[in-house]
């Protein structure tokens, strides 16, 4: 026998349905992720650019106190995680949470749209040029670039004093550049000096004549070209990572800074992102909340070798940008806003020099 | 008579689904290859189709200098490998050198080496200014010239020469087996001496077999890519693979059009050089037939010489895998490296960092699992290809070892470019997986898995699965208690082959990583972007000797013979 259903029961049974909708709506709001308390379930997939050995400590030490969350960390250079990160969204897969790269990496994201704005509690004890006005990016950890020399090669009195002086043709064949006509870290360091006091001028004129009369051979990362100075096949390196000169030097090897007189010791920072599409920002936030906090730039300052960026942990950690430098070395945050808006024409000029 | 015609429909139905499945697997990649040189978005995302890619490559003069350097060094290469081959195959197996029995292994051993670890070995001997024999020989002659500079075309040729010898040693010596003496033993008793017999005779024997392998080392050496990468780059020589890795992954943003189009470009010349590879094999076939009657290689006096010969061969194992090992192990114990002080501050961290580091050790499993896999689909793969191609009476089963030969012609970067345009467009989910580098490595794979088992089933005479039939035997009766038994020694070499080569393979996957599918020939050179040579040294020993340790089990347990 067939069950008539009258029109008052289809109205009771519609009123029901909408309770139990709002009733599960308000419910995933009440108890969805309370980011104020910064806590993290779930996976969280980081691409970066860190040494992952480097960043393992305060992983663990996240983990442990969120032991729900999992910080699945993997590494590459800072072009290999854009190449990914903008391959993988473009074709619709999967891509990171979130990413920690070095600075023009981390812009080259923020600039194409691809990462979302955040606020995390620790970001209020940040000075303004570590973190982004629009949210976009908050810093991690600090990175400086330094020109470097090999002690055994170079006596103190053969030292160049200026840029200029690198361009002598005595040191044909003896200098190893990170390349710069890739768009990445050494493009915005030579954009952003070209776009400051020392003008464009005097760095087309240096790079030009740098490869009229010295030939560089152009590095595939700052890592690999510290090496090379390291173990003596080039004489000298433009540029290389603070930490990677200051580790060497702790093993013995026979590298120091070179300072010229024109040259600052560029420096920025390395920055967490969380990315639009990623399937955990929660989990991404407090990740990036809590290396922020003192707790975790204390471990990051503490690993061999890294810089914090909280100022405030200076004199509780084992290393420190700012004692890694002689006294009075002058410091310059690179990109500046000029170098970052014309970062294209930058690399198409670099490339023109450089003959790629 | 009912038995047999349905045992020949359900063949020729087999036989077709092979060809199908075969087809997919090989020419899918290559087609969405095609398809990305002619896109002008990334894989998979918004874009239009263009010839601009194929326009800018080819109104660009550079690309020109890249196919001339890329000929330049791949002809020098496989001619340097070869050579050294030719003299090595030819101590061993045909002369009455002291100890070339010891020897007649040796010289494959280096198989098992990385292609960046034997780069490394050669830039820290001869990197102009910290190499090793060049610190020495400006020490000792006091000068300011380095013995020999690396960074250059020669010594890109030499690296890549060098490392070629293990693959055409292998191919030489074995048609060196195959000579029938008593052409050699007419040319002596027509008074011949020894340098017009092996002018007039042996050479001339030879030459079919060793123009092929000379054919497959050049293809081997246009599609590396470490070398061009290690040393070309910082040489300022710029060839096709490095061109086409810089402008996807190094680049920002990365240049998937240009890649691509140069793929094809390559592609074409590869395919080329497969076409006149194939040509020159059907002679060697042909000529290895003879091989099946039984000769013995009869052995020429070298009389006084043949002090010479050992001393040749000492001098090979010395140079290549003496000098080469050591200098690794070398640069793994040091904190830095420093030639004029390598025992002052010995160091074996590098190796504790190996074994703890739990990147290093995650790859190692993945590797572990995509090689056992991919070795077994590849046998048994290879294994079914011949056996339909070799026993089936159908038309078109000689066109399937042809297709599963073609990927000899697909260098490693562009078949992987072909596999990350397959993936990333195609919404099926394995994107990312271990088994996109099995995929990678089944279709790069599948001709040596088809080369070795081809040779074996040759030898298997049709009258002994023709005796099982008649016997009342079905056919998978006959396959597993006849055809495999026999089969069975092939197939484990081939097995321990692929597992060795996909273990340290780079160029085919290395658009393939993601972070769930790492594998340790990709951590190993992400160690050396990096500038990390010490680590990288010590887990490359590593790996070198488990590669040996498994090696050496595999062939105790299935009681198989290296050859």
């Amino acid at each position: 026998m067939n069950k008539i259903t009258s029109a008052g029961d289809n109205r009771r049974n519609l009123i029901i349905g909408l309770v139990v909708v709002l009733v599960l709506v308000a419910g995933i709001f009440t108890i969805g992720p309370n980011l104020s308390g910064q806590s993290a379930t779930g996976n969280v997939l980081v691409y970066g650019s860190v040494d992952s050995e480097d960043l393992q400590p305060v992983i663990d030490a996240f983990e442990a106190v969120n032991p729900e969350a999992n910080i699945e960390y993997v590494r590459g250079s800072p072009p290999e995680v854009y190449s990914r990160i903008t391959t993988e969204l473009a074709a619709g897969q999967k891509s990171a949470d979130m990413v920690l790269l070095s600075f023009p990496g981390t812009l080259s994201l923020v600039d194409d749209g691809l990462t979302r704005s955040f606020s995390p509690s620790e970001a209020s004890n940040y000075p303004d040029d570590l973190k982004d006005s629009n949210g976009h990016w908050y810093s991690v950890l600090i990175l400086g670039q330094v020109i470097t020399y090999n002690t055994n090669l170079i006596s103190e009195d053969e030292l160049p004093k200026r840029l200029s002086d690198l361009t002598d043709p005595k040191w044909n064949g003896k200098i190893t550049m990170h390349d710069y006509s890739r768009g990445s870290t050494s493009t915005r360091i030579w954009a952003t000096l070209a776009e400051g006091d020392m003008g464009s001028d005097k760095v087309i004129q240096f790079l030009t004549d740098l490869e009229a009369n010295v030939n560089p051979v152009l590095q595939r990362s700052t890592g690999a070209q510290t090496d090379e100075v390291v173990r003596g096949e080039y004489a000298i390196g433009i540029v290389g990572q603070l930490h990677d000169v200051v580790k060497a030097k702790m093993d013995g090897a026979p590298v120091e800074i070179l300072h010229l007189e024109d040259f600052p010791v560029m420096w920025g920072p390395t920055a967490g992102v969380i990315l639009e599409a990623a399937e955990n920002p929660e989990g991404s936030e407090a990740f990036i909340n809590f290396m922020m906090s003192e707790e975790g730039q204390i471990i990051i300052g503490n690993v061999d070798v890294r810089f914090a960026a909280l100022p405030d942990v200076e004199g509780k950690t084992k290393h420190t940008f700012g004692s890694a430098l002689p006294e009075g070395t002058v410091t310059l945050r690179y990109p500046n806003d000029e170098a970052r808006s014309n970062h294209s024409e930058w690399t198409t000029k670099f490339k023109e020099i450089a003959g790629a | 008579m009912k038995n047999y015609t349905r045992s020949y429909t359900r063949s020729s139905l087999f036989v077709w689904l092979a060809v199908v499945a075969t087809i997919f697997l090989i020419l899918y990649p290559i087609g969405f290859l095609l398809y990305g040189s002619v896109w002008s978005g990334t894989p998979g995302g918004e874009g239009h189709l263009t010839l601009d890619n194929y326009e800018y490559a080819f109104s660009d003069p550079k690309t020109y200098s890249l196919l001339k350097n890329s000929l330049v060094y791949a002809f020098g290469s496989a001619l340097i490998g070869v050579s050294i081959a030719t003299v090595l195959s030819f101590i061993t197996v045909r002369t009455d050198a002291p100890f070339r029995h010891q020897f007649r292994f040796i010289p494959l051993l280096p198989i098992i080496l990385p292609g960046m670890v034997d780069n490394l070995a050669w830039i820290y001997l001869f990197s102009p200014n910290a190499g090793l024999a060049n610190v020495w020989f400006k020490n000792l002659f006091n000068t300011t010239t380095p013995l020999f500079n690396i960074y250059s075309m020669p010594g890109m040729i030499w690296v890549m020469g060098i490392s070629l010898v293990p693959l055409a040693y292998l191919v030489i010596s074995a048609a060196f087996y195959s000579i029938d003496p008593s052409l050699e033993e007419a040319g002596r008793i027509a008074g011949s001496n020894l340098a017009t017999i092996l002018r007039k005779i042996t050479l001339p024997l030879m030459a079919p077999a060793i123009l092929s392998v000379f054919l497959l080392t050049f293809i081997q050496a246009f599609e590396s890519f470490e070398t061009p990468a290690m040393i070309g780059l910082p040489a300022g020589i710029d060839v096709f693979m490095s061109q086409i890795y810089q402008a996807v992954v190094w680049a920002i943003p990365p240049s998937y059009g240009l890649g691509t189009a140069y793929s094809m470009l390559i592609l074409v010349i590869t395919l080329f050089a497969i076409y006149l590879y194939r040509r020159s094999t059907r002679h060697a076939e042909k000529y290895q037939v003879i091989t099946g009657r039984g000769y013995q290689p009869r052995q020429i006096s070298l009389g006084k010489w043949r002090y010479f010969g050992t001393a040749i061969l000492f001098t090979y194992i010395f140079v290549h895998i003496i000098v080469v090992f050591f200098t690794v192990f070398l640069l793994s114990i040091q904190p830095y490296w420093d030639p004029t002080n390598l025992f002052g501050n010995i160091t074996f961290k590098h190796y504790v960092t190996v074994l703890t580091r739990g990147r290093i050790l995650g790859s190692l499993v993945n590797s572990g699992i995509v090689s056992t896999v991919s070795a077994t689909i590849v046998v048994l793969m290879a294994s079914l290809i011949v056996y339909i191609s070799r026993r089936s009476k159908s038309s078109s089963s000689g066109l399937l070892e042809g297709i599963g030969s073609l990927p000899l012609a697909f260098p490693g970067f562009v078949l992987g470019l072909g596999l990350l345009w397959t993936f990333l467009t195609l919404p099926i989910g394995v994107y990312g997986t271990l088994l996109v580098i099995m995929l990678a490595f089944l279709v790069k794979y599948l001709p040596h898995g088809i080369r070795f088992t081809s040779g074996a089933l040759i030898g298997i005479h049709p009258d002994l699965e023709e005796a099982s039939s008649i016997a009342g035997a079905d056919w998978v009766t006959t396959i597993r208690k006849i055809t495999f038994p026999l089969l069975r020694p092939a197939m484990i070499s081939a097995w321990i082959y692929v597992f060795v080569v996909s273990f340290r393979e780079l160029s085919s996957v290395i658009f393939l990583i993601t972070p769930h599918n790492e594998v340790l020939s990709t951590v190993l050179w992400d160690l050396f972007v990096n500038g990390s040579t010490e680590l990288l040294a010590a887990a490359s020993i590593l790996l070198s000797l488990f590669l040996w340790f498994v090696i050496i089990l595999a062939t105790i347990i299935f009681k198989v013979k290296l050859r």
